[in-house]
């Protein structure tokens, strides 16, 4: 779905942690009904309600906006915030446990994102990530494996549940120890994303926020050092200009010459959450694995021109790996 | 009689509004402020309805019996709108 004009003022006001500006209070006075039906319905697609519902609720009273989708925005806002709050204390006593078992685990995505923000509870998540080193990888594996509904993924990493959140421990393959290695890290996940299942729109803002709030804590000499041997400079040349034309947080851009973001921007449109929302995946849990599997095969092909222009090493992996995990099955 | 936790009492744009998070999905209402005054007052605590017509007494300044109809009203209100705790 389209990011309409009201929907990106409100997002970007979430983003900074502040009412919109005067000329954008305009162009939300003026909104008419159907203009504020989609603000409800992209944030929703994007899964952002809770930040586009924080800065709504409050909005002068002289803004116009349908009861129903007041009252969902701000019911949105809240049941984040509940959820967002909950989910923190749960990391936080399962980091304790492991911690008081000797261990050091790492969080990552959802919960440490969000900490960037200017309110942490309101970036939505639905589990929790771990990460350990080698040497504590396995210690935690066996720890864990009294937990409930413990399982083993065939790439080694591991799950359990604690009341009723899923978390994921996976062993920790690259140092996350240095502001320029989170931001790395996230751009890298959203590359990902972006060449695959789709890319939303709250993982491009996660990497906006993480370059605002660790200004002045990364080098971004050092990043782009690191950006280049990773094979991501287009890449990030492309997330910069999407992040400084419409979310208003300027980052610095490792490309020489400056370049239109739209190849993102319908990426974006497209996918939605993670790309949850993109054509076609609504159904996808109800397909074969064969049938996922083609269709996942499907997606990288249609996005191959965009993969080889801007992450070319990625796709490159993504296709060896692939291929060699086939010829392993067949084998 | 007991208010539900899961609900948060909510001032926005001029309005006081009730949001509901429980087994029967999200609900939002508009309230009055007599409403959010009672809701305030006693959630999270045991009470009666006639702890509810002397609190409006004390600070309403109404006389008990209007009290007393008012508070009733609102505890009928509370239990049509699944807002009291059961058992």
């Amino acid at each position: 779905m389209r990011l309409s004009e009201e929907f990106m003022i409100l997002f970007r006001a979430a983003l900074l942690g502040g009412n919109p500006g005067e000329e954008d209070m305009k162009v939300l006075s003026s909104a008419g009904e159907e203009d504020w039906r989609k603000v409800a319905a992209i944030a929703r697609e994007q899964n952002v309600t809770g930040l586009v519902g924080d800065v709504v609720q409050g909005l002068p009273e002289t803004i116009n906006i349908p009861e129903d989708i007041f009252l969902y925005l701000l019911a949105e806002r809240e049941k984040t915030a509940l959820q967002g709050r909950r989910m923190a204390v749960l990391a936080a006593a399962i980091i304790q446990n492991l911690k008081d078992a000797g261990l050091n685990p790492i969080l990552m995505k959802g919960p440490a994102t969000a900490a960037f923000y200017p309110k942490p509870e309101l970036r939505s998540y639905g589990d929790i990530d771990l990460y350990f080193t080698k040497d504590e990888f396995e210690i935690a594996r066996d720890i864990a494996k009294s937990a409930d509904g413990f399982s083993l993924s065939g790439d080694g990493s591991f799950h359990f549940r604690k009341d009723g959140v899923d978390v994921d421990a996976q062993l920790l393959r690259f140092d996350v120890s240095s502001p320029d290695e989170v931001i790395l890290m996230l751009s890298a996940h959203a590359m990902r994303h972006a060449c695959g299942t789709g890319l939303g729109l709250r993982q491009v803002s996660d990497v906006a926020m993480a370059c605002k709030s660790l200004e002045g804590e990364y080098d971004p000499a050092r990043l782009e050092k690191a950006l280049k041997k990773a094979g991501m400079i287009k890449w990030q040349t492309l997330l910069a200009s999407f992040i400084n034309n419409r979310l208003g947080i300027q980052i610095p851009s490792p490309g020489k010459e400056k370049i239109p973001d739209t190849p993102l921007l319908k990426i974006v449109e497209e996918g939605g959450n993670f790309g949850h929302h993109a054509s076609g995946r609504g159904k996808a849990m109800e397909k074969s694995v064969a049938g996922r599997k083609l269709d996942t095969v499907k997606r990288l092909v249609r996005k191959l021109p965009f993969s080889l222009r801007y992450a070319p090493k990625e796709t490159l992996r993504t296709i060896v790996s692939l291929t060699v995990g086939n010829f392993k099955k067949n084998a | 009689m007991r208010l539900i936790d899961e609900a948060i009492l909510k001032e926005s744009r001029g309005k006081l509004i009730l949001l509901v998070f429980d087994k029967n999905g999200t609900r939002a209402m508009e309230v009055n402020e007599s409403f959010a005054f009672l809701w305030n007052k006693f959630s999270g605590t045991d009470f009666s309805t006639e702890d509810l017509a002397s609190a409006l007494v004390e600070e309403y300044g109404i006389d008990p019996e209007s009290a007393s109809v008012d508070a009733s009203s609102t505890i009928t209100i509370w239990k049509d709108s699944l807002l009291l705790k059961e058992g």
